[in-house]
């Protein structure tokens, strides 16, 4: 962070461009970073382009080589903290509402149930554990090892 | 050009009357910035809003008090209610408490754009000065070069008002302090003299100046301009002069 910047949190920094956009109906890059104290243009983009992904602002058409013009698209007076087109977050590069993001696919694979399965016994597969009579020998496996006993004493 | 906001007298003056009016114990907390088009006030007005955390709505011709309430609740994150009190007691906690946590936060100023409507309907200054009395958030109101005037002309409303703001535009120091700032070429004082007497005393038209007598020396690679090197040509394209028509 070079001098005589401050560092925004993402969600303040939006509401500021969104706050200067109400005011001057239409912003260019120089005059935001101009209305927000101690912002660095790097950062104004950042923020900017995700307003604009998520359907907040647009590029007024114009000239090659021209400043770009941005203005609203969305006539809330205030910004909310998560997109209410999508309802995700506006750090997301995408806006799209069915989409599942990597957090949310995880969530989902923590929370599916484990299922353990018995490798090639033979015997059917084990329900959810732990189970009513988990702590029950199966039949076979008690007279196979009193066979053994039985065998061995033999 | 370099993108930076400079603090002109004007700015600066605003920036000291906001934070007067937000520090000071038991004053009106009112204020009036006023001037001419082209003197800076809405820049000035969004950098401040932002500084400050404020709160901006803007009057228009057919505003009433409701729906000027109703636009305050609506910036701070409400709905348009159907009673003023209810709208007014909804501001005046959101003014003061954050919507979340329910913790204090610091007061919040109120800018008004276009107040010269607001002067049409008496009750909706007086909505303002119950917010700002209840909150203890000052209120700003902005306008044209006549605002000033018709608030003296209203002794009712003159004495509410504690900060009297006139944005006059920039005068040569200023001048000199917006080209060190923002040129990347180093201006020569001649030509920024040169400059500020063609723009009478507008920053707008004076950035725009600046910004040709830039790209000029740039073009050139020139590091510093001067009076002579600019010459005769034109910084602006304004309205001819026609003498009377002959017959």
């Amino acid at each position: 962070m070079s001098k005589g910047t401050k560092r925004y949190s993402a969600g303040h920094l939006r509401k500021c461009i969104w706050r200067s956009l109400i005011i001057m109906n239409t912003v260019t890059i120089p005059s935001l970073i101009c209305t927000i104290p101690g912002v660095s243009g790097d950062t104004v983009r950042r923020a900017v382009r995700a307003l604009e992904i998520h359907g907040y602002i647009g590029k007024r058409p114009g000239r090659a080589g021209e400043t770009t013009v941005y203005a609203r698209t969305d006539d809330t007076p205030l910004l909310p903290a998560t997109c209410h087109h999508c309802g995700k977050s506006f750090s997301l590069k995408v806006c799209e509402k069915d989409k599942e993001t990597k957090k949310e696919k995880q969530t989902k694979r923590e929370k599916l149930p484990q299922v353990e399965t018995v490798a090639e016994s033979g015997t059917k597969p084990a329900a959810d554990y732990p189970y009513e009579g988990w702590h029950v020998l199966p039949q076979e496996l008690k007279d196979r090892l009193t066979e053994e006993v039985t065998n061995d004493a033999a | 050009m370099r993108h930076q906001m400079v603090k002109t007298k004007d700015v600066k003056q605003a920036d000291q009357a906001i934070a007067d009016l937000l520090n000071t114990e038991n004053i009106e907390r009112m204020g009036v910035f006023w001037g001419l088009p082209g003197t800076g006030k809405t820049t000035a007005v969004a950098h401040l809003a932002n500084l400050y955390d404020g709160v901006y709505i803007r009057a228009l011709g057919c505003s009433s008090v409701t729906s000027v309430l109703g636009d305050i609740c609506l910036m701070l994150g409400g709905k348009r209610l159907l009673r003023r009190s209810d709208m007014v007691e909804y501001i005046c906690h959101h003014l003061t408490t954050e919507a979340v946590t329910n913790n204090p936060v610091p007061p919040r100023p109120i800018f008004v754009d276009e107040a010269d409507y607001c002067f049409r309907q008496v009750d909706i200054l007086d909505s303002l000065r119950d917010i700002y009395d209840i909150s203890g958030c000052p209120v700003i109101l902005i306008g044209m070069e006549n605002i000033a005037r018709t608030i003296r002309e209203n002794g009712r409303f003159a004495r509410r008002i504690t900060q009297w703001i006139e944005f006059v535009g920039i005068d040569i120091e200023d001048a000199t302090q917006v080209a060190a700032e923002v040129c990347e070429v180093q201006v020569q004082p001649d030509l920024i003299d040169y400059l500020w007497r063609e723009t009478s005393r507008n920053i707008g038209r004076f950035k725009i100046g600046l910004d040709k007598i830039e790209k000029f020396a740039l073009s050139n690679g020139a590091a510093t301009i001067s009076r002579a090197d600019w010459g005769n040509r034109p910084l602006y394209y304004d309205q001819p002069n026609f003498g009377k028509l002959r017959k």
